[in-house]
């Protein structure tokens, strides 16, 4: 059947590796015949997945932080602090249990789950070097609207401070705030990187995404041009590799500007995992939905992949 | 009939401000709150700004409903001359009938909304409660209006009396 | 005049409607049809059963939805509708218009004009001049337009009328200043530009400098030389130490707020808060000025101005969404493409092209849709990505002054009680100044580029 024009709505930046995947699956997707897609900026991921469920557009690339509120609490677990312990075990339980447990929420609620993507990992930013964990206690951090950025700006004892993205430049710049956690391609491109030049790549707070199309758009489609879409989008290890690749690339630009990039080795994240790790089950039961369930899931998936390391080794 | 539906109207009315003026002092109360919490006691409320949006969000949306009441929206009156002044009465009347339908229409879409909204399951992200509650001013103030423009069709002599805006 | 204003802009009214709709019909470039005639004969029908203005742009809005966009439908208005309530942009808009308010009934704002009176007193149009140079200073702390506007105007536009200044003058003054808050910095949609681009928003923000201070001088000189014939009186110590005095705790608001903010205490956006809690405590406890009831009025009138605005606001901003989503900025871009190629033409041809859309978008919307487009256009030609970033924003501020959708003109609409045609009027010398200070800031690049680099 020939469609009419889709829409996959992304908040993806140009320049971002995030906008080259997107556009690299819309390449693909219009590959199958029949098929017409074109990429729409959306600003906000909240109003996105809104546009997605009701169907003004038929598709979105979204992250998991931004679908949550849209009726899908449990999609906020893959962000609780700390979760991981590397990322194998993430892919291992993200990209299976995770991943089949959401589609059967999301098919619930008329989203087709398409394929799983990658954002990266979250940092922490200050204005003057905060190397530990006692140098974040009673700073005054931005916390992002989302209880995972509360709970992990709480365990460190900063002086939390609430804002919309779109304020966090001018309060760097006046010091309202001092510090902010933000993934590292976002923060290169932005006044932050001047106003607050140290960057600690703690990877607390891991971003992963998802492409969904609205089902009721779905449901037109033959199921040729069904995995015509599903094949499109780029595979999930092409897009970590992606992502990996280019924050090398902006580490070495960001030094070669003046910046301090401090990558920590397992002892110094574990200073600051073991201030976060007695509140994360009280951040999964506040989470609501089937939140304790996917939970107890994901925990009997990492012990899956810890005895099955365990067989290899 | 017509003074009911004239001490209706006005205690209707009467209810919509004190919410709205309510929502406007806790907008301040929570701002300022937030600020002091940070400055003096080192950690500052955790959605206390989105808790602002929303009080903001009703103060607003209410205002609608308020200034139909007081006959502040702005109305297109180039057309009186076209007409003989003795056909104003009637038209006005036809007109409220109009207004009255046009917010019935907006209302019922906005009830749909909001049900759909219920249906998804969509929360706020800071506060993390359902923002369907929040999301009934929207129906609310189309819905009331509608009734509005009713009662001023049925009984004309309620009618506010437009505010001069020119 | 005022009575010919009073029995002309209700036509004026009819007729921006009629040619706002044949404008909606052209961008989606819609031949005379069913759908069109009718959409026409419902419009006409409305304006003759003399609805509200707000029911009639809603109802255009929603047959826009449901019969002219793609995939969409009248649900989606409200939507829409629901969108721009739920943002945090909104907050500060009502604050400032209940603390200025508060200032004007009670009796800070009276003190403070007073202060400003006996300074300004050897200046012709030093109370304009006062203003513009408030505006610039906000401006430097806030990123907002409409927020320098509410901040500053909700004093200096009391101060200016009972101080003698004409009404049309002093609202296009504080309008037209208040768009500063976007090209000094920090600049909200200068940070849209960068994050859309990939421009440097801190050389953005460095470059923005230049202009915004020019624009600074050229609204002062101006308002030095049409009040110039103002009567003038020599400074005199002791009326302005009289006045000082008097006005010691209305001074302090400013010094609160710029210190406040500048010193890292809270936001441009709670700073709105903040001058509503300063100015309750002083008009209550010190001056004495207001009672209990003098605050119920105070907010039931901004209860009335938000219901005013918000629906405008919300139905802007959901004819916003559907341009964006039906790719008609592609078209035009497109259509600019197409027909020009040398540097000069296209520069003209793209600032054409801002200005109709400064008209019909809000700045940040705008730079969204547009700034993806448009730059590579413009490097083609050989422009530097950030002076053309600061003429992009320059042309969207002027968008803030030009109907229909002008934020600072229907923000200023509600916040200052005027019709909004008086306030299109009062703006018109200001839009051509500022469009001979866009010509400056495109023909000299240094004006913008030596700070940034
Ligand atoms: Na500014
Ligand atoms: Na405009």
């Amino acid at each position: 059947a020939q469609q009419e024009t889709w829409k996959v709505g992304s908040a993806a930046q140009p320049g971002s590796s995030l906008l080259t995947i997107v556009e690299e699956s819309v390449a693909n997707w219009n590959k199958v015949p029949g098929v017409k897609v074109e990429r729409q900026f959306v600003a906000s991921e909240q109003e996105l997945a809104q546009q997605v469920l009701r169907g003004r557009l038929q598709m979105a690339s979204i992250s998991f932080a931004g679908i949550s509120p849209a009726g899908f609490p449990e999609a906020a677990l893959v962000n609780v602090p700390f979760l991981w312990a590397n990322e194998a075990e993430r892919n291992y339980v993200l990209d299976g249990t995770v991943w089949k447990y959401m589609t059967r929420l999301f098919e619930a609620k008329g989203l087709v789950a398409i394929g799983i993507g990658e954002v990266g990992w979250n940092g922490v930013v200050c204005k003057t070097a905060c190397p530990t964990p006692e140098s974040l206690k009673g700073l005054k951090a931005r916390v992002a609207p989302t209880p995972a950025s509360r709970m992990f700006w709480s365990a460190m004892g900063a002086n939390g401070v609430q804002m919309p993205l779109s304020e966090l430049f001018p309060a760097l710049q006046q010091s309202l705030v001092v510090a902010a956690d933000l993934p590292f391609p976002y923060y290169v491109t932005t006044p932050a990187r001047e106003s607050a030049p140290f960057y600690y790549d703690l990877r607390h707070l891991h971003h992963p995404s998802l492409v969904v199309a609205n089902k009721a758009a779905w449901d037109k489609l033959t199921p040729a041009q069904q995995q015509g879409i599903r094949d499109g989008v780029l595979p999930v290890a092409q897009q970590r590799k992606m992502v990996a690749d280019e924050i090398a690339e902006k580490v070495k630009e960001f030094r070669a500007k003046g910046g301090t990039y401090v990558e920590l080795n397992q002892a110094q994240r574990d200073a600051y995992r073991k201030l976060v790790e007695s509140k994360q089950m009280e951040l999964v039961s506040s989470m609501g939905g089937k939140s304790t369930e996917l939970f107890d899931l994901m925990q009997a998936a990492r012990r899956e992949f810890q005895q099955r390391r365990g067989t290899l080794n | 009939m017509e003074s009911v539906a004239r001490r209706t109207l006005e205690r209707v009315y009467g209810a919509e401000i004190f919410v709205a003026c309510a929502a406007f002092v806790l907008v301040a109360g929570a701002l300022i709150s937030d600020i002091v919490a940070r400055e003096v006691l080192g950690n500052g409320i955790f959605g206390a700004q989105k808790f602002a949006v929303f009080c903001t969000a009703v103060a607003g949306l209410l205002g609608f409903a308020v200034v139909v009441h007081s006959g502040g929206h702005l109305r297109v009156q180039a057309v009186d001359r076209l007409f003989p002044p003795a056909w104003h009465p009637t038209m006005a009347r036809l007109g409220d009938v109009v207004s009255s339908g046009i917010c019935l229409f907006f209302g019922i879409y906005a009830l749909e909304f909001v049900e759909s909204s219920i249906k998804l399951g969509e929360t706020d992200m800071v506060l993390e409660i359902p923002v369907w509650p929040i999301q009934l001013a929207v129906p609310y103030l189309f819905l009331v209006s509608a009734v509005r423009y009713a009662l001023y069709a049925a009984f004309p002599a309620i009618r506010p009396v437009e505010k001069d805006h020119e | 005049m005022d009575a010919v204003i009073r029995s002309r802009s209700p036509l004026y009214w009819s007729l921006g409607i009629v040619v706002a709709v044949f404008g909606l019909l052209g961008l989606f470039g819609l031949m005379p049809g069913p759908k069109v005639l009718f959409f026409l004969v419902m419009v006409i029908g409305l304006l003759v059963l003399r609805q509200p203005v707000v029911l009639i742009l809603a109802v255009i809005a929603a047959y826009t939805h449901a019969y002219f966009a793609t995939n969409s439908g009248v649900e989606f208005l409200l939507q829409d509708m629901w969108f721009v309530v739920n943002r945090e942009v909104l907050l500060s808009i009502p604050m400032f218009i209940v603390a200025g308010a508060i200032m004007t009934r009670g009796s800070i704002a009276q003190r403070l004009i007073n202060v400003m009176m006996e300074l300004t007193a050897p200046i012709p149009g030093g109370m304009g001049v006062a203003a513009v140079l408030g505006c610039a200073v906000f401006a430097a702390i806030s990123g907002s337009s409409i927020v320098t506007m509410l901040a500053i105007g909700s004093i200096m536009y009391p101060a200016m009328i009972s101080a003698g200044y004409g009404k049309p003058f002093s609202l296009g003054l504080i309008a037209s200043a208040g768009t500063l808050g976007i090209m000094i910095p920090p600049s909200i949609p200068m940070i849209l530009f960068g994050i859309m681009t990939e421009a440097s928003i801190t050389e953005m923000f460095k470059a923005g400098i230049g202009p915004g201070l020019l624009l600074t001088l050229v609204f002062a000189i101006y308002s030095y030389a049409v009040n110039r014939r103002m009567p003038t009186k020599p400074w005199n110590p002791g009326r302005i130490g009289t006045a000082l005095r008097q006005g010691i705790w209305a001074i302090l608001l400013p010094v609160i707020l710029l210190g406040g903010i500048y010193s890292g205490y809270f936001s441009p956006t709670e700073a709105a808060a903040v001058s509503v809690l300063y100015a309750l405590l002083v008009e209550t406890f010190i001056h004495r000025d207001m009672k209990l009831p003098d605050y119920g009025k105070v907010l039931t009138e901004t209860v009335g101005l938000l219901g005013t605005l918000l629906p405008l606001l919300a139905i802007a901003a959901s004819l916003n969404t559907v341009l964006d989503y039906e790719g008609v900025a592609a078209g035009w871009v497109n259509f600019v493409k197409a027909h020009v190629t040398d540097k000069a033409t296209m520069m003209i041809g793209i600032n054409l092209l801002l200005l109709v859309v400064g008209c019909l978008m809000d700045a940040g919307s705008a730079i969204i849709v547009f700034s993806p487009l448009l730059l590579p256009l413009a490097t083609s030609v050989g422009y530097d990505p950030i002076h053309f970033g600061i003429i992009m924003t320059a042309n969207l501020e002027i968008g803030y002054l030009t109907p229909p959708v002008g934020l600072n003109l229907i923000v200023a609409m509600a916040a200052f009680k005027e019709s909004f045609w008086t306030i299109c009027k009062a703006v018109v010398p200001f839009v051509i100044l500022m469009l001979l200070w866009l010509v400056a800031v495109i023909a000299f690049p240094e004006l913008s580029l030596s700070l940034a680099r």
